[in-house]
């Protein structure tokens, strides 16, 4: 063990250059993705068009007018605010999935988990039927933050205990917060009116239906805010994977991380259900494909994910308002449909080839 | 050793320390709810020295460590690593100063082995990155993680996911970590349970080498003769107090060691051992076949 030459171990990084073409392939998809379903609808606008639409808007003219009556408008005010909100929900999820499953070290946790998603849909929940106005039409949003970041808290301070978090507890807490969440929206769909559970449905389901530029200045903040976050604790989320006594053994402040990351669960998740109802499986599988292509490490899963969020986010978006044509299939229900049966092959093709999901 | 960095051999910091105790643990008790694991216990470890922490099971060595590693907050007395209070100083400082091996090594995610060791150099991004106690000056992180993974044996699973390796694999990668974040104070949970003997003895060479450098040692071991070879001293453990500390001449000697492990345990000398050599009395048994009723 003494006579050690220093070998010639060239740095075969997870293939850096598989990374490379994984990043260009997402954002060529993404590109690609945001014209063609921009120009996608009742509407048809041929892809030079949008281009060129976007062109000018940015100072560029190219000479191709957007042909269609009322093209220009419909674009503007309803097909980008939608496809860009589309691509920053899909970010949001990818992250807040990366996030969780880094803190609880298991490639299966899910901001659903802890109850996030579910607090979130109570706190709008209820909003829809107690009708609290004041709030205006921003009232369903908020509802779904203020929902989701309770939720959070509740189970994070329940699971502490002297300064510490078991993973298991704060699991179990989950489920309770995710039961007490189902019960509010159950009884309040009891207590609504007709309208009002319509709503409820709809919510529950996922749509973006009508999505206006407002909701896209709201969402898109918040959720660079926690990619930017996610990016930053990214390396010591990587150390984590070491377990919570070696990763403290290396420098980590475990507890404050724990924190910091819940938060940012908290804030993308929220922002992500807040316009646009529960849409499940994209934090689950996202992270899980990327992962298996490009290696757990946090700094090249962070991007990738969020690229990947929002090409898959765009790709669901876009089949639901063309499978059925003259009416929208909700999004929610597509991405679980596919998502579902795909993360149990992944469950599956995972634990044979490692013997398990650790 | 023909290294890159011979852990910081060489004058520097490692005489400095050399006269204060690395490693201070004084009057420490820990008590999980109603059972103590710990009562009233001292140990004091100087730079250049190995304490081997010995014990039947339940003694406390586990709680020991963890207690010197910061993991366990004792409900009396204190831990003092290098300069640092081990429960009171941020877990990045504490990181400089002590490295932690734990008996089982896992992971959640299916990092390579090298992704591993590299995570050893954490401690040290970002700024003020000693190669090694009494090394300046810039270091090479991939010059540090190569070399500690060349210690341990453990090149050719560079790119091995870790999860797919083997118990023994698993433990030299994580002491190639270990050796990698260049800590004054290495503090090793039975480094070597799922070793091979070649790789038993070639590891604790390795510790002993470090110890030669400067580094204050402290190593869990079951096995009491390889605890005779390779330790300054001996702490032995018993229901949570150190029933007795010295060299390991002193403390293993079978009046002790039968009285402490309950089972009757001779001690020799053999040639090819420097140590003495720790054997557990065991019943012949007759050619005849048993039977069973």
């Amino acid at each position: 063990m003494t006579q050690v030459q220093l070998p010639p171990v060239e740095r075969r990084r997870h293939s850096a250059g598989g990374v490379t073409t994984l990043f260009l392939v997402l954002a060529l998809a993404l590109v690609v993705l945001l014209v063609v379903s921009a120009g996608t609808g009742q509407l048809a606008i041929p892809a030079n068009e949008v281009l060129s639409s976007v062109l000018r808007r940015i100072g560029i003219e190219t000479g191709v007018p957007v042909t269609a009556p009322n093209g220009e408008i419909a674009l503007w005010n309803v097909r980008f605010p939608r496809v860009v909100l589309v691509a920053v929900v899909g970010a949001g999820l990818a992250v807040g999935g990366v996030l969780m499953q880094g803190v609880f070290g298991n490639p299966l946790a899910d901001p659903s988990v802890v109850g996030v998603s579910s607090g979130a849909a109570a706190g709008a929940v209820l909003v829809i039927v107690l009708g609290w106005q004041a709030l205006g039409e921003w009232g369903i949003a908020t509802g779904a933050f203020v929902g989701g970041l309770v939720a959070t808290i509740i189970a994070y301070t329940t699971a502490r205990s002297a300064g510490r978090t078991e993973v298991v507890t704060l699991v179990l807490t989950g489920i309770a917060v995710n039961a007490v969440a189902g019960a509010i929206v159950a009884f309040m769909s009891f207590l609504g009116d007709t309208a009002a559970r319509e709503q409820i449905v709809f919510w529950q389901l996922g749509s973006f239906n009508g999505t206006r530029w407002a909701q896209v200045w709201v969402a898109l903040p918040l959720i660079v805010l926690g990619i930017v976050g996610a990016l930053v604790v990214a390396r010591q989320l990587d150390l984590l994977a070491l377990g919570e006594r070696s990763a403290r053994h290396v420098g980590v402040d475990v507890e404050s991380l724990r924190l910091v990351v819940i938060v940012l669960v908290a804030v993308t998740t929220s922002a992500a259900v807040a316009f646009c109802g529960i849409i499940g499986f994209v934090g689950l599988v996202v992270p899980h494909v990327v992962r298996m292509l490009v290696g757990p490490g946090h700094r090249v899963l962070v991007p990738a994910s969020v690229l990947a969020g929002s090409v898959v986010l765009l790709a669901a978006d876009l089949a639901a308002r063309t499978l059925v044509p003259y009416a929208e299939l909700p999004i929610g229900m597509l991405t679980a449909l596919i998502g579902g049966p795909f993360f149990f092959w992944l469950l599956r093709s995972t634990r044979n080839r490692s013997g398990g999901w650790s | 050793m023909s290294l890159p960095h011979d852990a910081g051999a060489g004058p520097g910091l490692g005489a400095a320390v050399q006269d204060a105790a690395a490693v201070r643990v004084e009057h420490v008790s820990v008590s999980y709810g109603p059972a103590q694991i710990l009562a009233d216990v001292s140990l004091r470890v100087a730079a250049g020295e190995v304490v081997a922490l010995v014990g039947p099971n339940g003694a406390g060595k586990s709680t020991l460590l963890a207690a010197v590693a910061g993991d366990v907050r004792p409900s009396a007395g204190r831990v003092v690593v290098g300069e640092l209070d081990a429960m009171a100083a941020p877990a990045r400082a504490l990181a400089r100063v002590r490295a932690v091996q734990l008996q089982e090594a896992t992971l959640s995610f299916a990092f390579t082995a090298r992704a591993v060791v590299e995570m050893g150099r954490a401690p040290w991004q970002g700024g003020g990155a000693p190669g090694g106690p009494g090394s300046f000056g810039p270091v090479d992180d991939d010059a540090l993680v190569v070399a500690a993974m060349g210690r341990s044996e453990v090149l050719h699973l560079a790119e091995r996911r870790f999860p797919t390796l083997s118990g023994g694999e698993k433990a030299r990668v994580s002491f190639a970590r270990v050796l990698a974040q260049t800590t004054p104070v290495l503090l090793l949970d039975e480094p070597t349970a799922a070793l091979d003997i070649r790789h038993q003895e070639a590891l604790l060479e390795e510790v002993r080498v470090c110890a030669d450098v400067g580094c204050a040692v402290v190593v869990v071991l079951h096995d009491l003769s390889l605890a005779g070879a390779y330790a300054d001293r001996i702490a032995l453990l018993s229901h949570g107090r150190v029933r007795a500390d010295g060299p390991p001449r002193s403390v293993l000697t079978p009046q002790l060691l039968t009285e402490v492990y309950g089972h009757p345990v001779d001690v020799v000398d053999h040639p090819n051992s420097p140590g003495p050599v720790v054997l557990p009395v065991r019943r012949r048994r007759t050619a005849q076949k048993k039977e069973y009723p």
